[in-house]
């Protein structure tokens, strides 16, 4: 149920709440479970004529130029393709600081919050970042940087996301 | 079938259910010999409607735009991507809203 955490995340972003809800007719939006939900919340739900994606024009538009920029993204940094999530959250996040048609002379992220967003944090997605080794986590002669991969930033901290390739993790830094 | 009551359905069907504005203009432009003067009859033919249906146009714009944050939420689930992700996944949902287009 993202739907739950949506909600919750926007709710409590905005202090307003959904009211209406547009959607195909996937399962995972058809479920029992899903419509009690709704119900319970007092969402409106708009369900498109089945087989009929055209009229849920704004979701299919937006997939299609988050994952235009997904493959660039992964193209231009010779990034293997699983990485693929970490794409895609830095493209949202860049999307919601672009311009857009529907909006004028503002971005997304304006518009939501009532702040014009700083965009001195961009990063090239795929680009070599060094992390620092905090001086607690290393001996005195241990390397006090170590070479990741940027893939995006972090939801939760202040801090990017990178993607360690000799130790195949992602760190938060 | 529908009973052929008069000239105008019989060019209609010998013609191949040609649309009767096509008859029309092959007979007031000359264009055959011996076609008779037609008329558009007021009835529809079944077998127009039935076999020629086709899907209109899909309006271009949007029924309605959301006039404060969060009044419409479109959203989507986009998938299965292929390969899955480091950590299995494969989907990918998105939650827009539709007055300040955030994702």
């Amino acid at each position: 149920m993202y739907l739950k955490a949506f909600k919750a995340h926007v709710e409590n972003e905005t202090g307003k709440t959904v009211k209406t809800l547009r959607t195909d007719r996937g399962g995972e939006y058809y479920s029992t479970e899903f419509e009690v939900f709704c119900a319970d919340h007092g969402i409106r739900r708009e369900l498109t004529v089945a087989y009929t994606p055209q009229q849920n024009g704004v979701s299919e538009r937006k997939n299609r130029i988050i994952l235009n920029m997904v493959r660039s993204l992964l193209a231009r940094g010779n990034i293997p393709n699983n990485f693929w999530p970490g794409a895609v959250n830095w493209s949202i996040h860049v999307l919601n600081r672009s311009p857009t048609f529907s909006v004028q002379n503002r971005t997304p992220e304006e518009a939501w919050s009532g702040r014009k967003p700083a965009v001195d944090h961009f990063k090239i997605f795929g680009c070599i970042a060094y992390t620092h080794v905090l001086d607690e986590k290393r001996k005195k002669l241990d390397d006090k940087g170590e070479k990741c991969v940027f893939l995006s930033i972090s939801e939760c901290s202040k801090a990017y996301k990178l993607f360690n390739p000799l130790t195949k993790r992602i760190v938060t830094s | 079938m529908a009973e052929i009551k008069d000239l105008s359905w019989l060019w209609h069907f010998r013609y191949g259910h040609l649309n009767f504005s096509g008859l029309k203009t092959l007979q007031q432009e000359d264009m055959v010999i011996s076609l008779p003067k037609i008329h558009f009859p007021s009835q529809i033919c079944e077998e127009c409607v039935v076999r020629k249906q086709h899907c209109s146009q899909f309006p271009q714009g949007k029924s309605w735009r959301a006039k404060h944050i969060l009044e419409l939420v479109h959203s989507d689930i986009c998938g299965p991507i292929n390969p899955s992700s480091n950590r299995g996944k494969r989907y990918l949902i998105t939650f827009i809203d539709d007055f300040t287009r955030k994702t």
